[in-house]
């Protein structure tokens, strides 16, 4: 029996429909909850769930397609905040600087925590494997905003631990304004994301690593491959599916950025750490121009939704038949 | 350079990259990257204002440094800075949101690893889907809603929108884990007399303890941490978080980054103490939560 066939099996229940006869006198209450079972466990949540995502996404909609402020009346106005959107340079700037933010914190993270899955794959002691694997995710622990804040701490222009270690090694001779200099401070950003993202990246592809069969490596070895032949030929096709699904997911997260910019710059200086997601906040909630930032939303939402296919796509026949 | 030697370079440059020296120094170079700021934080929220100032900084704080008493910018923090406040409501909020998302959570998760319905699949993928959606595009709507309804800066409005984003995940790991618990349990249970609601509620229920575990932890944390919407939604400390009392630190004129770096370790202690604790649960979570779905 294939899991699929197994899992319908245990849904469809192994044994037919089941009336409450079998267990004697129990009482019309009971035996009506035993009856409709599945309801009584299924409706409260899907109800709840249901009415949590519906009701604001159709409101979303609904004040996407009008002029509304924080406070007033609203005008339907058609289109007219879509269209306004793709006339704004600064839809356009801040759409740019998310890209170029996920593709640089994605790929960053990545490398980091491939390298720290790698390394901790090689530790044979099962004790000291777990114990890098705290040390590592203890990063992810910390809060974005946090994270945020402590490295704005970090890389201060005056004071900063950065500029001191810097200068110590020998890198730089001048203090930097790593958040106050409008050439550097998308970099910083980047680079204090990918060190909140690279813990989860290294967690996913340690799992990955860790389902691939001694035996490939030992047959390997005995036929004499060297290491980069056997990451050519044993890592990196057995990781594929991993890998793929992790930077699905950290674009996904990293897209939506919005705690860690908004705590270590602002979007500024100048406008250029302005991501979609600050641009939403600051159209929405500061300037209170709910129509159209609620248009942004969508925008945004659309953009997401070709990750989530793909992920979808991708894990979905898993997803299903994983028992 | 023939191929056999080329052969015997890459040879020894692998053999090379996987001793002990190497990975070790990796090792080392990585920990220390990923736990600097934690120890930095530590270390400058007991420092006095001074200390936090002189540069260069001093990597082991001592002297004139550190304040005295050691916890006196804790103290601070907690009692004259309504940090009390904002802990208990991060608290509520975190442990209220937990105990919905968990009991529906689990409900809904046995539901969809025992019976069939019309259209379960799809229902089961639009589940999977909310999950995906960006916060940030729902905050604007959530905003307004909250504000017709009179729920702007209440703990309940936090609780809420925490439920929707946890609930998701919660509903989709449990299924995973009651699929894996075999259906036989449930069948030789009836056969022995029991009611549906009596097989899982002493037969699944209790062998599915690790897994509600570790949804629990999961749910907390992330309600704990979470700082948009409550950055967006509150404005007095009757209703604000820590990360948001932390951020609220760098509006002043002058930062005082010792009691920032205070308010910061306070949020990111009860993550870091779970993920020290309970480790195991935290990662098989995070990875069936992303592998699975």
């Amino acid at each position: 029996m294939t899991t699929r066939e197994l899992i319908n099996f245990v849904r469809e229940g192994a044994f037919g429909r089941f009336s409450g006869e079998e267990t004697g006198e129990i009482g019309p209450i009971r035996e009506f909850i035993n009856d409709h079972f599945m309801l009584f466990v299924l409706t409260p949540p899907l109800f709840v769930l249901g009415t949590l995502v519906l009701l604001p996404s159709s409101y979303l909609l609904w004040s996407s397609v009008h002029e509304a402020r924080t406070w007033g009346s609203d005008v339907f106005v058609g289109l007219e905040n879509y269209v306004a959107i793709f006339q704004d340079p600064m839809f356009y700037l801040s759409l740019q600087h998310s890209v170029m933010y996920v593709i640089g914190s994605v790929s960053l993270a990545f490398v980091l925590g491939l390298t720290a899955a790698l390394a901790i794959n090689q530790v044979a002691s099962k004790r000291v494997r777990s114990t890098f694997t705290v040390l590592i995710l203890l990063a992810w622990a910390v809060p974005l905003v946090v994270t945020g804040l402590i490295w704005r701490f970090m890389l201060h222009a005056d004071y900063g631990i950065v500029n001191s270690l810097l200068i110590e090694a020998g890198v730089i001779s001048t203090k930097l304004g790593f958040v106050s200099d409008p050439s550097l401070a998308f970099i910083s950003v980047v680079v204090v994301d990918a060190w909140a993202r690279a813990p989860f990246a290294a967690i996913l592809l340690l799992a990955g690593l860790q389902t691939i069969p001694d035996d490939l490596y030992e047959a390997a070895r005995v036929d004499g491959a060297n290491f980069f032949q056997k990451f050519r030929h044993i890592t990196i096709p057995h990781l594929k599916p991993q890998a793929a699904i992790a930077l699905v997911i950290m674009s996904m997260f990293a897209f939506r950025t919005f705690s860690i910019v908004f705590a270590l710059t602002g979007g500024g200086p100048a406008n250029s750490t302005r991501v979609l997601a600050t641009y939403i906040y600051q159209a929405g909630i500061n300037q209170g121009n709910v129509g159209y930032a609620s248009a942004l939303s969508v925008v945004m939402i659309l953009i997401t939704m070709v990750f989530v296919t793909f992920y979808v796509l991708q894990i979905q026949e898993d997803a299903l038949e994983t028992a | 350079m023939d191929t056999d030697q080329q052969y015997r370079i890459s040879q020894s440059i692998g053999r090379f990259l996987q001793s002990k020296y190497v990975i070790t120094a990796v090792l080392t170079s990585l920990v220390l990257y990923f736990t600097f700021p934690i120890y930095w934080t530590f270390v400058s929220s007991l420092k006095t204002l001074d200390g936090i100032h002189k540069f260069p900084p001093s990597l082991v704080p001592g002297g004139g440094e550190l304040v005295d008493p050691i916890w006196i910018n804790y103290t601070t923090l907690l009692f004259e800075k309504s940090f009390n406040m904002f802990t208990l409501n991060s608290l509520f909020v975190a442990l209220a949101t937990t105990v919905i998302v968990v009991t529906f959570g689990t409900l809904a998760g046995y539901g969809f690893s025992r019976f069939r319905f019309p259209y379960d699949d799809y229902v089961f993928i639009g589940i999977l889907g909310a999950r995906l959606l960006p916060p940030i595009g729902m905050l604007v709507p959530f905003y307004r809603m909250f504000g017709q309804l009179n729920l702007i800066d209440t703990r309940l409005a936090l609780i809420v929108v925490y439920t929707y984003m946890n609930l998701p995940l919660v509903i989709w790991l449990m299924r995973n884990y009651f699929i894996s618990i075999p259906a036989d349990l449930d069948e030789a249970a009836y056969i022995d007399g029991s009611t549906r609601f009596q097989t899982f509620k002493d037969i699944i229920l209790p062998l599915a303890k690790p897994g509600v575990a570790a949804c629990a932890i999961l749910t907390f944390l992330f309600s704990w941490r979470e700082f948009l919407f409550a950055f967006a939604l509150t404005f007095t400390p009757g209703a604000k978080t820590i990360p948001v009392g932390a951020m609220m630190m760098i509006e002043d004129v002058v930062v005082l980054w010792n009691y920032l770096a205070a308010g910061g370790f306070i949020a990111m202690l009860p993550a870091l103490l779970f993920v020290i604790l309970f480790q195991r649960h935290i990662v098989s979570g995070l990875t069936a939560g992303a592998v699975k779905g």
